[in-house]
């Protein structure tokens, strides 16, 4: 007390009361009320789903939950729908693959140069009939003068 | 009606056809100072009302397990503290204010509260505790009002004695200051 004085000289000047007062025979009533809702709680189990859905932060965990489990198995279902049509995909490159390996290299080339001779040879019957034209209607002067 | 000591008591509650009859006990026996630990910290009777009676709920629950290594009425004190500091922070975040709001809001709702009756200078003496940082506050509290020894003390707050020893300090330094300045604005 002496240090309190000494310390706090107009804290120590104040008389040390309690100026909080209770309701008329609150503790008479206090303990019966305790008991009331411990057999409550006992009686419908600690946790009421249905109690807690009324708090608004226990509703909005709740529907996030049940948004979930409706959300995940949903996605985990499109997910492996996506993989087979995937697999689908694969599949038709491989028949794709068979299809050009079985059109061999000789083949190809035999192709191509098919097309290229008879290319090459028609060109060269073109040329021949133009010559001819040129030999038959046309004679050397004229030929002479345009140069 | 008969006094039981609190091994007594906990054994009492061990035995389950005296369960109820062994917490009611507990409760009366307890009621008054846990209230008025309670009452300090949220200062409102109705708010304390249902901090007090949440703290012997939570009780209930964790007697079985108590294992008597500290006395029953530091552990009943810890829980009323948290649940008393959990309240305020709850209702902090509920109205959107920091805690020094809350404080503020606390001391400005003593004026009108019917179940205060102290004068001016304890009202202005309700103010400064209320202007403490939190633990300082329960630090005071304990110490000041309720005359607690630092080992209990700390204990329930499960800080050093040194470091209770600072903060009172600090506590009441700072209400003695608070006192000075209001009495020089008056």
């Amino acid at each position: 007390m002496d240090d309190l004085k000494n310390i706090a000289p107009e804290l120590s000047k104040i008389k040390k009361e309690n100026s909080f007062k209770v309701p008329d025979n609150y503790f008479d009533d206090l303990p019966m009320k305790i008991q009331e809702r411990i057999l409550q709680k006992k009686s419908r189990g600690y946790y009421n789903i249905f109690e807690l859905l009324k708090k608004p932060a226990y509703a909005v965990s709740f529907s996030l939950v049940f948004l979930m489990l409706i959300i995940i198995p949903l996605s985990i279902s499109i997910y492996k729908d996506h993989g087979n049509n995937n697999q689908i995909a694969y599949g038709s490159l491989e028949i794709a693959d068979i299809e050009y390996f079985e059109i061999s290299e000789e083949l190809l080339i035999e192709a191509i140069s098919v097309e290229y001779f008879d290319e090459t040879s028609s060109m060269e019957q073109a040329t021949d009939e133009v010559i001819d034209y040129l030999i038959d209607n046309i004679d050397y002067s004229t030929i002479l003068n345009e140069l | 009606m008969a006094e039981y000591n609190d091994h007594e008591l906990l054994e009492m509650f061990r035995d389950e056809d005296k369960v109820n009859y062994a917490f009611n006990l507990i409760v009366r026996k307890y009621q008054e100072r846990l209230y008025w630990q309670i009452r300090k910290i949220v200062i409102n009777h109705d708010d304390t009302d249902d901090v007090l009676q949440n703290t012997f709920i939570r009780a209930f629950k964790g007697l079985s397990a108590f294992n008597e290594k500290s006395q029953l009425y530091t552990w009943l004190y810890r829980i009323a503290t948290n649940e008393s500091l959990t309240f305020l922070r709850k209702k902090r975040k509920r109205l959107f204010l920091s805690l020094n709001d809350v404080e503020n809001q606390l001391a400005n709702r003593l004026v009108s509260d019917e179940y205060f009756s102290g004068d001016e200078i304890q009202l202005k003496l309700q103010k400064a505790v209320l202007s403490l940082p939190e633990k300082q506050r329960l630090v005071f509290n304990m110490k000041y009002y309720d005359e607690m020894k630092y080992n209990d003390i700390s204990e329930i707050l499960n800080t050093s004695v040194g470091a209770l020893k600072a903060s009172y300090h600090h506590a009441v330094k700072k209400i003695e200051s608070y006192l000075k300045n209001k009495d020089e604005l008056h």
